[in-house]
């Protein structure tokens, strides 16, 4: 069964799109993300994660930029799915140190874990088998067409695995540390009302949502059923669309309401969709409609 | 696939879950692995904001472009990490000096607005939420002024 999960033969197509969603969305989300601001901080606030004091002293603010420079054109790169061993292996590993600073210094940022993690795992795939200038490249050399195979199907595998360990953490986390009290108290409603001194959320709703403690305890209970139950998507084909989109729509949530980002997170659930499935849906209902042809030819 | 690529794909899907389990075993982190507390705690009626503002030559004080603190999250519990030390007050000051002199290098090169800063306040708010309107009690922490 852990075979067939993992290693069962697959097309190349749907780890590519995901490549791509996740390169492009990961560039653009980090787009404006100044990398040189680390070198003003007091030094008094410096608490390195163990692979950022691999590399020593924080550098300068220039070398800084450099970097965060390079590392963004490596996400370009691992869009265009363009030289995989060179540019993923720069994306993965300065991805590693640019975003671990923004853990190093006193706060611990555990939304960049998993984006991390699945830098690697992109570097070690075949991710640019398809859909990419590596794969132009190797039509024009007349290599074959990659065909399906359990290289395609283990990435996506892996990272819908650590997904679910992820959300089941977090749902752990809130019983393990507050026990029921934090569904059945008014927890959720005080945390509410906090964050709109705390953060600047793009809606104010959190705030009137609070007014009701019922409706609070009820999202309460909703979030950490969903987060708990987030595993049972790997398994149980018929609650995997509930269970994925209800995830989504609390990262999307806890974003318009509480202020706190997790888009990087949430770029990995694009793992979930078939969009090899999707593609051939879509250009059924083309052919579908003679009209549109006529456009397109 | 080659007993090279074999071993290589083994260690790259098992040893991501194994430490992933293991940061949800051991209720820490274990960088990138993490065991996500956030927010698992129970919170109170009352919450508490540290804000840093500038203060010109006339002692007007404004509030500091988001770009001076690299995030405001971080400015509390850098803060709160500070005060926790037994140098308590060498530190604060280092951190609202050095949040003054951002400002300045900032302003210096054109990618902020705003008149020149004599010193940084940094306050903490404790606010209470079970009252309405909500009650605020301001306390002032540190100020740093130029080196």
């Amino acid at each position: 069964m852990v075979r067939t999960f993992f290693l069962a033969p697959s097309a190349p197509t749907n780890l590519a799109v995901c490549r791509i969603i996740f390169y492009g969305g990961l560039f653009c989300f980090f787009f404006s993300y100044d990398v040189a601001q680390w070198a003003y901080w007091p030094a008094d606030s410096w608490t390195p994660v163990w692979f950022i004091e691999l590399f020593g002293p924080l550098p300068s603010a220039r070398t800084l930029s450099v970097l965060g420079v390079v590392w963004k054109v490596s996400l370009v790169m691992g869009a265009l799915g363009f030289f995989r061993e060179v540019s993923f292996g720069i994306a993965a590993v300065l991805g590693a140190y640019v975003l671990g600073l923004t853990g190093s210094f006193v706060k611990h940022n555990y939304d960049i874990g998993l984006p991390v993690i699945l830098l690697f795992v992109f570097w070690v795939a075949r991710s640019t088998d398809a859909i990419s200038l590596d794969a132009l490249l190797a039509r024009r050399r007349l290599l074959p067409p990659p065909a399906p195979s359990g290289e395609y199907t283990w990435p996506l595998a892996l990272t819908r695995v650590l997904l679910a360990l992820a959300f089941f953490t977090a749902g752990s986390a809130k019983l393990g540390h507050s026990g029921v009290a934090w569904i059945t108290t008014d927890n959720l409603r005080w945390l509410f009302m906090a964050q709109q001194y705390t953060h600047t959320p793009p809606l104010n709703w959190a705030a009137s949502i609070a007014e009701f403690p019922w409706l609070c305890r009820l999202l309460a209970g909703g979030t950490v059923a969903l987060e708990l139950g987030y595993p049972l998507a790997l398994f149980v084909r018929r609650l995997r669309p509930w269970l994925v989109l209800g995830v989504i729509a609390l990262q999307l949530g806890i974003q318009l309401l509480m202020g706190i980002n997790y888009m990087a997170f949430l770029l990995a659930n694009v793992v979930w969709v078939d969009w090899a499935a999707l593609g051939r849906m879509l250009r059924g209902k083309l052919r579908q409609r003679p009209e549109l042809n006529a456009i397109t030819n | 696939m080659t007993r090279r690529r074999t071993v290589l794909v083994t260690a790259t899907f098992v040893l991501p879950v194994v430490f992933s389990l293991g940061a949800l075993g051991r209720g820490r982190l274990l960088w990138p692995f993490a065991h996500y507390p956030m927010y698992s705690g129970l919170y109170g009626a009352t919450t508490a904001i540290t804000r840093a503002v500038g203060v010109t030559g006339d002692s007007l004080e404004l509030p500091l472009p988001v770009r001076v603190e690299p995030a405001g999250l971080h400015l509390h519990v850098v803060i709160e990490n500070a005060r926790r030390q037994p140098d308590a007050p060498v530190r604060l000051t280092r951190i609202a000096t050095a949040i003054r002199a951002e400002y300045e290098r900032l302003r210096a090169v054109g990618e902020i607005d705003g008149p020149p800063l004599a010193a940084v306040r940094i306050y903490r708010d404790t606010i209470r939420l079970a009252t309405k309107p909500h009650t605020r009690r301001v306390t002032e922490i540190t100020r740093g002024t130029a080196p």
